[in-house]
């Protein structure tokens, strides 16, 4: 895919999913400090009980945040109905698909970016303990990497959908979901890819499985979402 | 080779579900020529136009466009290919500037056309403003401009004038001329209403409830236009019979109780009238008439008695 097209791609987005970030990360690492303030600060987990409690945030922001880029990204083209004119380009159409898919997935780097420095912000504000930066790097960036399976099936939903109500409908639900998903005992609904994320941070056993899986699953499901975007038909 | 036609369809056929939306037309659409795409509503110039840019697929037929099958050169032909179909589609909350850059960006050209492309639709002032502030008619203008930018060699260009007033029709028609000569392009334009092509149009396509059923030179069709005279008489097909005898040309209308003859010129018309009255014919009626483009193109499209 051409650097160009990606650019193109990135002069489309809208002011909101540049702020979607940003907004991740001030949700994530403000209720991390306060829950754990309030809560857990006189527990015997210390300062690293807060990297627990980030991480009953991470699998809800990072699915929402994906949920409304797919949203509105692919809402962008929807208005006034852009795809035609999109389509007529000579760029595959595959491309196209695939370039929104990318930005959906930089974007939310730049989230685990944003959460990661502004953690360690507050880390080195607050106590004079060494930064663990395993933990700290890896839990958002891990959730980051096991969301891809849910940033190709949002943005084919999406896509699909000129009404965007039930692509938003679907991904809140599994935001909301994901760590209920997790928790269950029933090792089929763990296969479903909202637990995911909620599966795949350090602090879990295993984890390392699970983001093997969601790279694969997420490979298999942008391959499918691309072909079958390239046999739409486009009013 | 060099081929003749930019587009050329053979057997173009588009069905949805098991109605034929686009049946089996041939397209041929001479370089270098602006081709008028006439249809009444419904008619299936959208979807035609649709399958030209492989936006959807053909049910059955073959398209070249420039010189190339679409099925499989299709990238190499959208290079040379501008489009704007039906309502024109830009990014609302950008710039009519960045909307053209992002074309430009997708077409690996540089940027340095952008300003004088929103020179030819004079947009320059409002270049840096959100697209959603525009009027209708700008918002038509900037398509124009987007399916212009890239140098296309082919334009395909959907009711370009819709929403526009009077002053924006004009501006755009004479953009359209100018394409042709000054820049080697060939121009597909479609329209329902015929007098939006035919002061632009070299050729004309018309199509009607998914069939082709006029193609040819604009003056093919102006032909059919030419006047008549009619002469309202008792015995219609005995004085047409008189008249041919005398080698006037005339055709009876028995049930309008009229002749029709193409002799149109003042003193022939005299010497015709003094001849059927010296013939005892009693004439009741002469009138010249006049079939208008317009008549011609609903009585092609069977829609005279509809309107
Ligand atoms: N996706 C579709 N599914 C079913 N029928 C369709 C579809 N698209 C178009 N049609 C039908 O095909 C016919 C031709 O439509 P088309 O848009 O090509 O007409 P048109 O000549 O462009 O008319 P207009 O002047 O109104 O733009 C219409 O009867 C329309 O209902
Ligand atoms: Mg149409």
């Amino acid at each position: 895919m051409k650097l160009t097209l990606l650019h193109a791609e990135g002069l489309k987005l809208k002011r909101l999913c540049r702020l979607i970030p940003l907004i991740q990360g001030i949700i994530l690492i403000s209720m991390t400090a306060l829950e754990w303030y309030l809560y857990f600060r006189q527990g015997p987990g210390g300062v690293y009980a807060g990297f627990a409690v980030m991480y009953m945030f991470l699998s809800f922001v990072f699915l929402l945040g994906i949920t409304l880029l797919a949203s509105i990204m692919a809402g962008t083209e929807h208005e006034t109905r852009a795809w035609k004119q999109l389509l007529a380009m000579p760029v595959p159409k595959g491309s196209i698909y695939l370039a929104k898919l990318v930005w959906i997935f930089l974007l939310q780097l730049c989230t685990v970016v944003i959460t990661v420095v502004g953690m360690c912000v507050i880390w080195v504000l607050y106590t004079n303990e060494p930064i663990p930066w395993k933990i700290m790097i890896l839990q958002p960036l891990f959730v980051c990497l096991s969301s891809v399976p849910m940033m190709a099936i949002q943005l084919w939903l999406s896509t699909v959908f000129a009404n965007q109500a039930l692509p938003l409908a679907l991904g809140i639900f599994g935001s909301v979901s994901s760590l209920f998903l997790a928790r269950s005992s029933s090792p089929v609904i763990h296969l479903l890819p909202w637990s995911y994320p909620a599966l795949s941070s350090p602090l879990i056993p295993g984890h390392m499985q699970w983001i093997g899986i969601s790279l694969g699953v997420g490979l298999m499901l942008s391959i499918l979402g691309t072909l079958m975007f390239t046999r739409r038909e486009f009013e | 080779m060099t081929e003749e036609y930019a587009i050329d369809t053979h057997q173009l056929t588009r069905k949805f579900g098991q109605r034929e939306t686009v049946r089996r037309i041939n397209l041929k659409v001479p370089k270098r020529e602006v081709y008028g795409f006439l249809g009444p509503n419904g008619a299936g110039k959208t979807t035609t136009i649709r399958m030209l840019l492989g936006l959807i697929r053909a049910s059955s037929g073959n398209i070249r466009i420039l010189g190339k099958d679409l099925n499989g050169n299709r990238m190499e032909i959208l290079k040379d290919v501008g489009s704007l179909v039906e309502s024109p589609s830009y990014y609302g909350h950008l710039s009519g500037y960045t909307n053209l850059k992002i074309v430009t960006l997708m077409h690996g050209m540089p940027e340095s056309r952008i300003n004088e492309v929103l020179a030819w639709v004079r947009l320059e002032q409002a270049a840096h403003r959100p697209v959603k502030s525009y009027s209708l008619g700008m918002k038509q203008r900037l398509g124009i401009a987007m399916a212009l930018i890239t140098n296309p060699k082919l334009l395909i260009l959907d009711e370009p004038t819709n929403g526009l007033d009077p002053s924006g029709i004009q501006e755009i028609r004479e953009l359209i001329m100018r394409l042709p000569r000054d820049f080697d392009i060939t121009v597909l334009l479609s329209s329902h209403l015929l007098s939006e092509i035919e002061q632009v149009a070299t050729y004309v396509g018309i199509i009607n409830q998914g069939e082709l059923i006029f193609q040819g030179p604009l003056q093919q069709l102006t032909e059919r236009s030419k006047p008549y005279v009619w002469v309202e008489t008792d015995r219609p097909r005995e004085a047409a019979a008189a008249l041919n005898g005398q080698g006037w040309d005339a055709e009876p209308d028995e049930a309008g109780g009229q002749l029709r003859t193409s002799v149109t010129y003042r003193k022939e018309s005299a010497e015709m009238i003094r001849f059927l009255v010296q013939q005892h014919y009693d004439v009741y009626r002469v009138t010249e008439k006049k079939k208008t483009l317009e008549e011609i193109f609903l009585e092609l499209t069977g829609q005279e008695n509809s309107l």
